[in-house]
């Protein structure tokens, strides 16, 4: 196999400087030949194997092995797409917005919203989201004060297919949410995630949003989708600014 | 002509290096044999210009003048290696210890025959030195350059520069185990099966080629010796006195080349001085002169017929004539005088316990000059397998096996009370040269700061505001953070999380404080090329866990004791599999 030697360096995970001493030192199965490291695959691996350390796929090389760093690629991102953090845009697009919902108790809020999200497959699935949420509230409510409150289950809940998302739900009266303040809530937001990682994210900045007046004197107008959604971008985009 | 360029073209082209590709043994085995071969036949020129030059100098010893042909001898050899072959002088170990220490055994092509005639003039002309180091040399740059004309990488190197080494002192003693005991011992320090077996090899050929050349002699015979236990038991007195006797020696040797340090005067006159004053003792004692085998061949057959007395002041002027060689710019090599300062002691020592206990039947005197040899070379190379399989193989005495083995065990333990670091590694040691394979220094001076360097750090640049900072570190994992300046990119300092921690919960600060008033511009910084034990003795020094590196005023990364940790584990592991 022939490979450069910021390549190897990089499967290797081992300074390019380390790995070019190394071979001018005899240390490892490779030798250089104008400028490309050339080495026998298997030697190789058996080498890193002796050497406590680990030979991942090259980047470039053979075809097929392009083909198959590529698979690996989609298969690790499938696998750390949940850990992935998003941002409000992104999982608010997802959640969408509920407006009018029903209710006058912090049980019958959850359980009108919950039944009007419309990404669960299956009934189970609301129902253990229900039971999550309510045990949450009972701990300790999620009304955060100036009418505003974020459900969201104690542990992540991990639905497979479903990514984080917020659902954001404007009540059709404000209601008791035994919130913080005393004050009656007129909007939640369920924060759904898979992961504890992005539940403190998109938590973060949702409440870094909340403590701007401007953006509560917006959602007091209750928005049109479009426009709530055109104005989180614009939030977003003062986070993801370098 | 054109067949001929399609010839070269070929070897060029490595069709040829498939074969001893597919194993690396294989490889070094055939190149060690011819490199044995080579310097077997290195080793056995300079035994020819040696014995020459004796000859040619052998009539005129006797005039009052004499005493100036070692003078000149040592001037010419000393010139020689100054101003042509641009070479220190010394008898040549420790360069090649210091080449496979730090440069993977690489050496210049000059240094295959610079020794050879400059230790021929020295010792030819009666400088006391002997030349197995400088052939010790002369076969190591052999096996060097052979190994760079084969594209090798280091670790083959130094297996040819030790099978260099091995031929060559093979061929000058014809002694083929104590050629791989040396080479295995002293000059490459690790015992593995895949040096071994090459330096092995070229061993065999390097005293093949002596014997084929020059018949197979064995160069001090003796009569059969019957010891007794109580020859046994008299040896570990003559261990303690030969121990002795090298502590002297190689003090000696310290001393005289301290002096001649401190001299301001031309590296020629110097050695001529140090020759003349060789010859003038000389001159009254012959035998201190030259290699001195032909002593040391009257003591082992018992032929040497001087009194105690006169042995006392042969091993003092053999010490001294050596350390005026050797240490006023000669050229030649230890192992020879330590062989014949060994044989005296030996011989002194029996004429001793003779004189004390004249009514024990001592064995012949001969066994103890044989003893007194290992004693010396354990103890002044403290090398004791060395001691013991040169002399069993140069006298041909197996049956002295037992007392032998004792004498360079004691004498190497109490010469390492006296000097912790041989001979050969002593400058070495001092310098921080002396790299053994899977040692700290070692694992350390093959790491580089270059392979150590995080770049993950966000750069920041002096005019930012705390506040902005703020979400700069935000995003970051490390706790650092590198301050440059905006327009020329130059380093200016080093913001540190603990720092500045009490300002970062106070906002009334985010707007007022500007990066440039936080910074610490005193934190210490490394250089790329900086030592790494100097840098870890730094980060101790002031209980630092991370320091910037910075090269021509720009920031180029973090050097941490952690990652210092981790690439260090992986040497050292990468190093114990070699």
């Amino acid at each position: 196999m022939k490979l450069p030697l910021k390549e190897l360096a990089r499967a290797l995970n081992i300074p390019p400087a380390t790995v070019d001493r190394w071979i001018r030192q005899g240390s490892i199965p490779v030798r250089l030949k104008e400028g490309a490291c050339v080495f026998s695959r298997h030697s190789l691996e058996k080498w890193a194997r002796e050497n406590h350390l680990t030979l991942q796929e090259p980047a470039t090389g053979a075809p097929q092995s392009r083909e198959a760093h590529k698979d690996r690629e989609d298969g690790e991102n499938r696998e750390n797409r949940k850990d992935r953090p998003d941002n409000l845009e992104a999982a608010m697009t997802h959640g969408g917005v509920l407006y009018n919902l029903e209710g006058d108790t912090v049980a019958e809020i959850l359980k009108t919203g919950v039944a009007r999200m419309p990404f669960f497959d299956s009934p189970g699935k609301k129902d253990t989201l229900y039971e999550s949420l309510l045990a949450r509230e009972e701990l300790m409510s999620t009304g955060i004060g100036r009418g505003v409150a974020v459900p969201h289950p104690r542990t992540p809940l991990d639905y497979g297919d479903i990514p984080a998302l917020i659902t954001t739900c404007f009540l059709r009266h404000p209601a008791d949410y035994r919130a913080v303040d005393h004050k009656p809530v007129f909007v939640l937001f369920f924060l759904i995630c898979p992961s504890a990682r992005q539940h403190l994210h998109l938590l973060a900045r949702l409440s870094f949003c909340l403590r701007d007046d401007a953006f509560i004197a917006f959602l007091k107008e209750i928005p049109e989708p479009a426009a709530f959604f055109d104005r989180i971008a614009r939030l977003d985009q003062r986070f993801d600014a370098p | 002509m054109m067949d001929f360029l399609a010839c070269l073209h070929k070897i060029k082209r490595p069709s040829w290096r498939i074969l001893f590709r597919f194993d690396d043994r294989l490889l070094l085995i055939s190149i060690g044999a011819l490199v044995g071969c080579c310097s077997g036949l290195a080793a056995l020129g300079l035994n020819r210009g040696l014995i020459f030059m004796f000859e040619l100098f052998s009539g005129i010893r006797h005039f009052w003048w004499a005493f100036l042909i070692p003078g000149a001898g040592a001037a010419l050899s000393s010139l020689f290696l100054e101003k042509i072959m641009k070479e220190g002088a010394g008898h040549g170990v420790p360069e090649v210890l210091y080449s496979v220490s730090r440069y993977g055994g690489l050496m210049r092509f000059r240094s295959g025959f610079s020794r050879l005639i400059s230790s021929c003039l020295t010792i030819g002309s009666g400088g006391s030195a002997g030349p197995e180091a400088p052939v010790v040399m002369s076969g190591a740059a052999i096996g060097s350059n052979i190994a760079q004309l084969f594209s090798l990488n280091d670790r083959q190197r130094v297996s040819l520069v030790g099978c260099g080494t091995a031929g060559a002192l093979a061929a000058i003693f014809n002694a083929p185990i104590a050629g791989i005991v040396f080479t295995i011992e002293v000059i490459i320090g690790e015992w593995s099966a895949l040096n071994i077996v090459p330096i092995a090899v070229a061993s065999v050929c390097g005293a093949q080629v002596c014997r084929l050349l020059q018949g197979n002699q064995i160069a001090f015979t003796h009569l059969k010796f019957g010891i007794d236990p109580v020859d046994t038991a008299a040896c570990m007195g003559l261990a303690v006195t030969t121990a002795i006797v090298s502590v002297m020696l190689t003090r000696a040797l310290r001393i005289s080349g301290r002096r001649a340090r401190r001299v301001r005067l031309p590296l020629w006159v110097k050695a001529f001085a140090g020759g003349c004053a060789v010859g003038a003792i000389g001159f009254f004692l012959p035998d201190v002169l030259g290699e001195g085998y032909h002593s040391i061949r009257q003591m082992v057959e018992g032929t040497f017929s001087a009194g105690l007395l006169f042995v006392v002041g042969l091993v003092l002027a053999k010490i001294v004539a050596t350390a005026f060689t050797l240490g006023w710019g000669g050229s030649g090599g230890i192992f020879a005088p330590c062989l014949v300062i060994g044989s005296f002691t030996g011989l002194m020592y029996h004429r001793f316990i003779d004189m004390i206990w004249p009514g024990v039947a001592w064995v012949n005197e001969g066994c103890f000059a044989l003893l007194g040899m290992a004693g010396l070379v354990s103890g002044i190379l403290q090398a004791p397998l060395t001691g013991i399989f040169l002399i069993v193989e140069i006298t041909g005495g197996y049956e002295v096996i037992l007392p032998l083995i004792l004498v360079s065990a004691i004498s190497t333990t109490v010469c390492h009370a006296f000097e912790p670091a041989s001979f050969y590694f002593k400058d070495l040691v001092e310098k921080g040269y002396f790299l053994r394979p899977r040692t700290d220094a070692r694992v350390l001076a093959d790491l580089s700061v270059t392979e150590l360097v995080e770049k993950d750090c966000m750069v920041v640049k002096k005019d930012m505001k705390l506040g902005d900072f703020v979400r700069v570190m935000q995003k970051s994992h490390r706790n650092f953070f590198p301050v440059e300046d905006e327009k020329s990119g130059e380093y200016l300092g080093l913001i540190h999380l603990d720092d500045i921690r009490e300002y970062l919960f106070d906002p009334l600060l985010y707007e007022t404080v500007f990066l440039e008033q936080i910074m610490d511009t005193q934190a210490p910084t490394v250089g790329l090329d900086d030592d790494l034990v100097q840098v870890l003795d730094r980060m101790d020094a002031a209980h630092l866990f991370s320091m910037p590196v910075v090269a021509n005023n720009r920031f180029v990364g973090m050097i941490s004791k952690a990652t210092l940790l981790d690439k260090y584990r992986n040497e050292l592991i990468v190093q114990a599999h070699q």
